[in-house]
């Protein structure tokens, strides 16, 4: 019975969710109807179709190819060096009172001048690999740094009195209680990453590149391209995000147990 | 052990004020009063925990062995995970559980884990510390009669020859550890 009423709510939730999405593809062609202008807003058809139209190229996996390994290595990048500069800020404050300014301005500067900046000392092929994580950096580093702090000193104290070593505090104190902080600046950072790095590719424009090909599209005023273009991150940002969340929960919990 | 504690308190309010406590060596002690008496205090300073007083202590272990108040157990682990943490040797993590009552609950996470049993679980892990002197606060918290009758006997045992000082409001617990001497505070 309780297994039925899950999964009639299951189906509840899935449902009103498929409708919602329904509801926004719906007001999104009425008006593109209303503009009747498809420079301004192409309707959800015609974007279906340059979309179905590039997948047919080559070079359209090859700039997913591209961007997705540049944005995964700075993500993946940021996410062991924050994971290991929060430990070395939490272990020695000095090192956390030195990254802070550093991380406040990373933080405060706009991506955009942050690119132009970087575009001067290295090659655009790069760009995306370096924006994506200094964006990522500071978060997961912020987010760690939050989760050390918070550990509990009742645990601690227990660890110092059963004489636990450091490397077993790490394994079975620190790293457990640090899964939730881990997995909710994945979450937030992830699309940090992707947003970054496609604006550094439109700015340094690489060749073959997704945001090569979103600025092509614009200059040609291609919108139902831009559109696809568009559509094609929003996907590949939210499959990343879950197969990588999917991932680093069952690694995470796995390694604790 | 002798503990001359000339002032402790927290804030304004005085806790113990010019108390000499002696507990003997090798022996076990009891510590027994109401709630906010500062028995849980008492035995943070007793252990080394609690430096934070005007005094003295002679004979401080070097390394005492703790059952806190609170379970302080890893919410996120198993049972078995737990034990691991303060010894290397599985068997002997299983053979402490075994011991209390446990034995085919290693797999469980603590979460799952009801009061009771939670407790036992920290008794384990007390259990696996060779501390040279054991504290024990509430020992018995949350266990039902036969279970603290279990545990009673398996902590007797693994104090034998220590120095045992535990902290209770239950007179029942005195009849389960048969202190050679009771403090009233």
């Amino acid at each position: 019975m309780a297994r039925f009423l899950t999964m009639a709510s299951t189906i509840r939730n899935r449902a009103t969710k498929a409708a919602a999405i329904a509801f926004w593809l719906i007001v999104w062609e009425v008006s593109s109807l209303l503009i009747g202008e498809e420079i301004f807003l192409p309707s959800p058809l015609s974007v279906i179709r340059a979309l179905s139209v590039s997948m047919a190229e080559v070079s359209f996996w090859e700039a997913i190819l591209f961007t997705l390994s540049r944005i995964i290595l700075g993500f993946v990048s940021a996410l062991v060096s924050a994971l290991l500069l929060s430990a070395m800020s939490f272990r020695w404050k000095w090192l956390g009172i030195l990254l802070d300014p550093a991380l406040k301005i990373v933080r405060a500067t706009p991506v955009a001048s942050i690119v132009i900046l970087i575009l001067v000392w290295v090659r655009s092929r790069n760009l995306s690999v370096i924006i994506s994580f200094m964006m990522v950096f500071p978060v997961v580093y912020q987010n760690i740094l939050s989760g050390l702090r918070d550990t509990d000193h009742g645990i601690l104290e227990m660890a110092e009195v059963y004489k636990i070593k450091l490397p077993k505090r790490i394994r079975y104190i620190y790293l457990p209680h640090l899964v939730p902080y881990i997995e909710s600046a994945i979450s937030t950072s992830l699309g940090l990453a992707w947003k970054s790095g496609i604006a550094a590719e439109v700015i340094g424009l690489p060749d073959g590149s997704i945001g090569e090909r979103v600025y092509e599209a614009k200059i040609y005023l291609s919108m139902p391209d831009l559109f696809a273009m568009t559509l094609t991150v929003i996907i590949l940002a939210f499959l990343f995000e879950r197969v990588f969340l999917a991932l680093s929960h069952s690694l995470l919990r796995r390694a604790f147990r | 052990m002798k503990a001359v504690i000339n002032n402790k308190a927290f804030g304004d309010k005085t806790i113990f004020n010019n108390r000499v406590f002696h507990i003997p060596d090798g022996m076990t002690t009891a510590i027994l009063g109401p709630s906010g008496r500062g028995k849980t205090t008492l035995l943070r300073i007793l252990s080394g925990l609690d430096k934070d007083y005007d005094g003295c202590i002679e004979g401080l272990p070097e390394a005492p062995a703790i059952l806190f108040q609170e379970d302080r157990l890893l919410e996120r682990l198993t049972v078995l995970s737990n034990l691991m943490a303060v010894t290397n040797d599985r068997n002997k993590a299983l053979e402490a559980l075994k011991s209390i009552g446990l034995s085919g609950e290693e797999g469980h996470y603590i979460h799952e884990l009801s009061g009771g049993m939670r407790r036992r679980v920290a008794i384990s892990r007390l259990l696996l510390f060779p501390g040279d002197a054991v504290f024990l606060d509430e020992p018995f918290r949350g266990l039902d009669d036969e279970s603290a009758a279990v545990c009673a006997s398996v902590i007797k045992q693994y104090a034998e020859g220590k120095t045992l000082l535990f902290i209770t409001h239950n007179e029942h617990d005195l009849e389960l550890l048969s202190p050679d001497k009771t403090i009233a505070l």
